[in-house]
């Protein structure tokens, strides 16, 4: 049995460095596109630690959104989230920028949430950007379709929770 | 150099932006002065902080002027005369060759892209570990050629100066110039690589469009499809 406590020892020391190198940070969100039937292998990063969403090669610096009933980020594109039950929160209003209307079974504090955002009006010389957002008050941040309208063509990206955290109003506190 | 960018007090626009011809930069990051004379540009690449644009100051070296004369020989030879000085974009970071070497292919692409290709875009030279603090994005290595990001609302592009294919073609590195500009052009929003193949596919078709080469690596496909692309060389 001697003999075995270096292995033991190793063993732990390997355990811990594999427990502590899988997990997530808890400010770190990930976002994972569909790709051929598998998670995209380069997720959209929401990094409220560093205030960044990131992507393969792109960064940007976050601009945070509040009120009385949700929380989020309106920049690079709109992404809030009720901070109260759903049914507390109106159906429509407006944040920085952004105008956004919610849909959700009144009946149903726990049904999925639908909160699309388009901007109040378009600066000539920007892409606008647009969102979708489905929400569950049980299980936080599901899929968020993101569509950035360029000059010349229409970015549109569905994104679903990678399943590694769960986003809720309260992350962004 | 690349510290302080994140200083609060960092403007790109305070700095000679918009007088590229007439200004140099104190700290000795001259602008290149390109300016095309038919099929050779040895003469006309090189700097030395007054923006003459002539060769004794030897501001890149035979290497990169052979590089760049052979790579965008038939740009040169379509934009004979042209004056390419205020085509390129403001260039910070490292100092020497590369950074050079990206102020004439940043003008090159300018002058192809057409005027106000770099309206408010900066380009900063860094190398891995630089990058990674600029944009606090744990995941650049010496893979990632370029990123886009915004540093105190300004937009900027970052040039990795680890990856040395980028300063082994002159389409290289205008290739990840174009890649990075599209990144705004198409909202500067972080984009899953089944998107993002995409946009590589368009910075390649505008170099050709542009009379600039391919950029030397083309897609060939991946693990089960997902845009997968050999390193440029």
């Amino acid at each position: 049995m001697q003999e075995n406590v270096p292995m033991r020892m190793l063993i732990a020391v390997v355990a811990v460095f594999l427990v502590s190198a899988c997990q997530v940070p808890r400010s770190e969100f990930q976002l994972c596109e569909i790709n051929h039937g598998v998670f995209d292998r380069e997720p959209t990063v929401i990094d409220l630690e560093n205030g960044v969403v990131r992507g393969k090669d792109v960064s940007n610096v976050m601009r945070m959104a509040r009120s009385d009933f949700v929380s989020g980020f309106v920049k690079p594109f709109p992404l809030v989230l009720p901070a109260r039950p759903p049914n507390e929160v109106p159906a429509q209003w407006d944040l920085e920028g952004y105008h956004f209307t919610m849909s959700a079974p009144r009946s149903d504090p726990t049904a999925l949430v639908l909160i699309h955002a388009e901007p109040v009006r378009v600066e000539a010389g920007t892409v606008p950007t647009y969102s979708s957002v489905v929400f569950s008050p049980t299980k936080g941040l599901l899929a968020v379709q993101v569509s950035s309208h360029a000059p010349d063509r229409v970015i549109t990206m569905d994104l679903v929770s990678c399943g590694t955290e769960e986003l809720q109003a309260s992350s962004f506190h | 150099m690349m510290r302080r960018v994140v200083k609060d007090d960092f403007n790109l626009y305070t700095y000679a932006y918009n007088d590229p011809v007439n200004l140099s930069d104190p700290s000795g990051l001259a602008r290149v002065c390109a300016k095309a004379t038919g099929t050779n540009i040895e003469s006309c690449v090189g700097v030395d902080g007054n923006g003459d644009g002539d060769v004794k100051d030897k501001d890149l070296t035979g290497n990169q002027i052979a590089t760049l004369s052979q790579d965008f020989a038939s740009f040169i030879t379509g934009h004979s005369g042209a004056n390419l000085s205020a085509s390129g974009a403001e260039v910070f970071g490292a100092t020497g060759d590369k950074a050079n070497f990206i102020r004439a292919v940043s003008q090159f692409v300018g002058a192809a892209a057409g005027s106000g290709a770099w309206k408010g875009i900066g380009i900063q030279l860094g190398s891995s570990a630089e990058i990674r603090n600029l944009t606090r994005d744990p995941s650049v290595d010496s893979e990632t050629r370029g990123y886009f990001t915004t540093v105190n609302g300004n937009k900027v592009i970052a040039i990795n100066t680890d990856a040395p294919s980028t300063f082994s073609k002159a389409g290289n590195a205008a290739r990840t110039l174009i890649h990075e500009r599209l990144h705004d052009e198409w909202g500067g929003q972080a984009l899953p690589s089944g998107i993002h193949h995409q946009l590589d596919d368009l910075a390649r078709e505008r170099l050709k469009t542009y009379g600039l080469g391919s950029g030397g690596c083309e897609r060939i496909g991946g693990f089960l499809g997902f845009g997968g692309y050999p390193p440029c060389n």
